[in-house]
């Protein structure tokens, strides 16, 4: 299973410095903003660390989020694990651990995506939280209680704090 | 092995009360997976009768007579998830192995056509090409490959799954680019939603087929009438065939159009041969 897993995370890997050396030249570097993921070192592949941002207009606006992400041998018939490195204020992220809980990166991911859509899926996730499956028990309690008002700063305040760009 | 009256020992290292869900879904498939890993992906063509005698009951017994005797049979597949999705390929290349070689070239370009469905339906390249290349290695190896041979390319765990996740792919592709024909089935009330159905329902790896998924695959291949025998309890002396006919069939008889038989029991799916 390992060489089919090398050999698919190695087309990944060309394909994303491709697309990061059109950006360069274009200067529409649209995804690569939003989510820029390289492997640790080029000699395993099998590790990976990346940067989310916030999306504009939500309360995790400005916010820079570094994540890690480890893939097991039988990628991609079995999903990457993603874990947040910095710390985020999210329904469905552990605030400590870092851990996601996203179906589509458990029992529902799809072999065709790459390492790069789903940390898309997961920046998604940042604006679309599912209150029902909570690892973060407190901040679903008060989106549950329908006090977004209250969400949003709080999630403003942990952005502020742990995940500014300019920090 | 857990023996009759005793725990499995996953059960015991965590409190229930304390069991999370990420845990649950991980103990759960470690379940499913020391289940599944008894049998073999694919297993060995067995007699009717061997079917006969797992059943007491008088329903299933009369329906299983009425399938008929002498040469029919079915071959054990894996109940992973998977069953449906890697009975249909086990004997879709077992079928084509049976023919000349210029009829496998024909199938093969042909199905290498229905790519196109893939990239119409918004896949990238990178995600999909490694298991497309997969089943058109197995067709290489064809025109020579033995019964045996067959089998044990269908038990390595990389080629079976590289095909199954191509045939999902082709499935939830037809879908995608025929979303008015599936709408209706899929609307819940609430809105549907085309993609996230196919995510759950279909793409997803180790997801049972449904009878969507059943229709779209034989639409998207187009080369394949299939039948899928029912044994259940339901009233009735014999079992009720449900059959899938492509919407389009291909052209003419270049390719050759196959016929898949698969036996339903309720959860699972094995091959059939009349």
């Amino acid at each position: 299973m390992a060489s089919a897993a090398s050999r698919r995370l190695l087309k990944e890997y060309s394909a994303l410095q491709r697309e990061n050396n059109v950006s360069e030249s274009s200067a529409s570097a649209s995804l690569i903003t939003e989510v820029s993921i390289s492997p640790v070192s080029q000699e395993d592949l099998f590790y990976w660390t990346g940067v989310i941002t916030g999306i504009p207009g939500s309360p995790y606006e400005g916010g820079c989020w570094k994540i890690d992400i480890r893939i097991p041998n039988t990628y991609p018939l079995h999903p990457p694990e993603i874990k947040f490195v910095t710390p985020i204020c999210h329904p469905n992220i552990h605030f400590k651990t870092g851990e996601v809980c996203l179906d589509v990166l458990k029992s529902h991911w799809t072999a065709a995506w790459t390492l790069l859509s789903a940390c898309i899926a997961v920046r998604a996730l940042l604006s679309d939280p599912e209150i029902d499956s909570p690892l973060n028990i407190d901040a679903a309690n008060i989106l549950r209680c329908g006090d977004t008002t209250g969400y949003d700063s709080l999630v403003r305040y942990f952005t502020n704090k742990y995940a500014r760009l300019d920090r | 092995m857990v023996q009759d009256g005793e725990l499995p020992t996953i059960a015991v290292e965590h409190d229930p009360d304390q069991l999370d869900d990420l845990t649950i879904l991980r103990l759960t498939q470690e379940i499913k997976d020391v289940e599944a890993s008894k049998n073999p992906l694919v297993g060995e063509f067995k007699s009717i009768s061997v079917l006969l005698d797992e059943y007491k009951d008088a329903t299933f017994r009369s329906k299983i007579k009425a399938l008929g005797g002498g040469n029919a049979g079915y071959r054990p597949v894996r109940g992973d998830g998977n069953c449906a999705w890697r009975a249909f390929a086990f004997r879709y290349f077992e079928l084509l192995s049976k023919l000349s070689k210029e009829e496998i070239e024909a199938s093969s370009k042909f199905l290498q056509s229905r790519t196109g469905l893939l990239d119409a339906a918004g896949y990238s390249e990178t995600g999909y090409i490694d298991f497309v290349e997969e089943t058109f290695n197995l067709f290489q190896k064809l025109p020579d490959i033995t019964p045996e041979q067959l089998v044990s390319e269908f038990n390595n765990a990389e080629v079976s799954s590289a095909i199954i996740v191509h045939f999902r792919l082709l499935a939830a592709a037809y879908i995608k680019t025929h979303s008015g024909d599936y709408l209706p089935f899929i609307d819940d009330g609430e809105g549907a939603d085309i993609s996230e159905y196919c995510n759950r329902n279909i793409e997803a790896f180790s997801v049972e087929a449904d009878h969507l998924a059943l229709s779209a695959l034989v639409n998207s291949m187009t080369t394949v009438d299939l039948g899928v025998v029912y044994m259940d309890r339901s009233a009735g002396e014999e079992a009720v065939v449900h059959n899938f006919f492509p919407a389009e069939s291909a052209a003419e008889v270049d390719p050759p159009l196959l016929k898949i038989d698969l036996l339903y029991r309720p959860g699972h799916y094995d091959i059939f041969y009349k």
